[in-house]
């Protein structure tokens, strides 16, 4: 699947739900379905800064994009960076710092969630387009 | 007056969030504003702007008395013996770096202690860590038990020649609990040390009687006891702030001012440099009269008490034999669910709380959590409303199970 084609996935799974509290239940759906993460991995140095919830960010290369992995201690922080690392890992460093992130504003994401709520959406972004940058 | 009635004075109690009505719970970081404050700023702005003091004309004349009239007012709140030992200030905050700057000054020298409770918000840490390391001072830690009880009883042991200061809260932020001033205040008083109290949660949840009290000084905010943001107090025995020199210089503080050196105003005006927060600092005064007729919120605060320590899975912290040692400042951990996506959930049902960790990490490292959830209820909010929090704080424990 392209980049566009799971964003818009994920945008119409999104255009189900009237009621934010259900967009939350889809949101801790997908925070416990993240795949698991290693503890030896939780870094201070992939620790994102800005959250309330202690939120980790792993980037490695392989064969040419960038594969994510990521875990935070919030179960709805944990099913967005999942949302997030779903959209994002398996691309390459060009095709993520091409990107706008606007699907995020689209389904509703960003003003409900904005950085004054000391939630840290967009530290998570930030860090996601700074491990694009430095690979690419 | 009646609950009913109280809340008619606050306009924000009408307004909705995600279209339902608000309820607001998250009163100890900011409490919300009645109409008569709001009134006596725009009164002030709109008629009785001027600066103080010095002019001759009306107006300020006028703008002077309103301002001299707020501090007569607070002196009786608190049972100031003398009217010039109430310092205007922005906020607590304010008010305890222009201490820990000023005291410092006076009174601490290289290798003298300063004692300051784990519980504190940063407001009354960071200052204080400030001052050690400016004048190489030892910084002393009173702790607290697992339940996060103040452990007086090792203040006299903490105790030594050198120690200058103990700093404490009257109420925590975080546990809600009235820590107990006049037996601190004695063992400090039989030491020759200096008590300052951090009055921010204390001057809306007691009736603050700083001579009973017998402490030093007593800092607090506006903005928490319903008066304008960006007003606040500092009272200190006149004795001991004649001795110290002002933090700030500038306009209003001097007395005669040469191109070599300055004297200084007499009190209070030495700690007031510069334009004071003239539409503000009045604001204190209606709001002191609307305190005085609030109804006791009893039923709400043991409703939340018993509801909180008997549900499983939570933990509540700050707990106490005695209720009315307790403010209604509730902070707790859920099993299980992280306090932020608690937090998260209930915002969407209409609830304003707070998660994290209410500017007292120390206090979260010592209690063994990341952070907590805290609702804290002032008198405008109803039984229904806490039964409300309940019944959606076990929703949203379930929506995360």
């Amino acid at each position: 699947m392209t980049l566009q084609e799971k964003k818009e996935q994920i945008i119409e799974e999104f255009s189900m739900f009237d009621e934010w509290l259900d967009k939350y239940e889809y949101l801790i759906e997908l925070g416990k379905a993240l795949a698991p993460y290693p503890e030896e991995k939780k870094t201070d140095d992939r620790l994102i800064k800005g959250c309330q919830s202690r939120v980790w960010l792993d980037a490695q290369m392989s064969g040419g994009t960038l594969v994510f992995s990521a875990d935070s201690d919030a179960v709805i922080t944990r099913g967005i960076i999942s949302l997030l690392v779903g959209v994002y890992s398996g691309r390459t460093p060009q095709e993520i710092l091409s990107d706008d992130f606007s699907f995020l504003e689209t389904i509703g994401l960003k003003e409900n969630l904005s950085p004054t709520r000391a939630n840290g959406l967009l530290s998570m972004i930030e860090t996601i387009r700074k491990k694009a940058s430095e690979n690419v | 007056m009646n609950i009913q009635q109280l809340r008619e004075q606050f306009p924000q109690l009408s307004r909705t969030v995600y279209g339902k009505p608000l309820v607001y719970l998250d009163n100890a970081a900011t409490s919300l504003r009645p109409q008569p404050v709001i009134d006596k700023w725009t009164e002030i702005s709109s008629e009785r702007t001027a600066n103080l003091h010095r002019a001759v004309h009306h107006i300020a004349a006028e703008a002077t008395e309103e301002y001299e009239n707020t501090r007569l007012k607070v002196a009786g709140f608190i049972n100031a013996p003398d009217p010039s030992e109430i310092v205007f200030t922005s906020g607590a905050t304010h008010s305890l770096n222009l201490l820990a700057f000023s005291l410092g000054e006076a009174f601490v020298r290289q290798g003298d202690e300063i004692i300051v409770s784990e519980a504190e918000h940063h407001s009354n840490l960071v200052p204080w860590q400030m001052l050690c390391a400016r004048k190489g001072a030892v910084l002393k830690r009173l702790t607290v038990d697992d339940s996060g009880r103040l452990q007086e009883e090792l203040l006299p042991s903490l105790i030594t020649p050198r120690t200058r200061i103990v700093a404490v809260a009257h109420i925590s932020n975080v546990l809600g609990l009235v820590n107990p001033i006049e037996e601190i205040a004695a063992v400090c008083r039989k030491n020759g040390v200096l008590l300052v109290v951090d009055g921010a949660q204390g001057i809306v949840h007691q009736q603050v009687d700083v001579q009973a009290l017998g402490c030093d000084f007593y800092a607090f905010s506006g903005h928490k006891m319903y008066a304008s943001p960006g007003t606040g107090v500092l009272w200190g025995r006149k004795e001991l702030l004649e001795q110290m020199p002002p933090m700030f210089g500038g306009g209003e503080m001097i007395e005669t001012v040469s191109w070599e050196s300055s004297t200084y105003a007499p009190l209070p005006r030495k700690f007031e440099a510069g334009t004071q927060n003239i539409s503000g600092t009045p604001t204190l005064s209606p709001a002191i009269d609307l305190m005085r007729q609030m109804p006791p919120q009893e039923d709400v605060k043991e409703y939340v008490y018993r509801t909180l320590t008997e549900e499983p899975g939570v933990r509540l912290f700050g707990t106490t034999f005695d209720l009315s040692l307790k403010a209604p400042v509730f902070s707790f951990a859920v099993e299980g669910a992280h306090h932020e996506d608690l937090a998260l959930i209930l915002d969407k049902m209409g609830i304003a709380l707070r998660s994290g960790q209410m500017c007292a990490e120390p206090l979260m490292d010592r209690l063994g959590v990341t952070g907590l959830l805290r609702a804290s209820f002032a008198p405008y909010n109803t039984l229904s409303e806490a039964e409300f929090f309940v019944t959606s704080l076990r929703k949203a424990i379930s929506m995360l199970k």
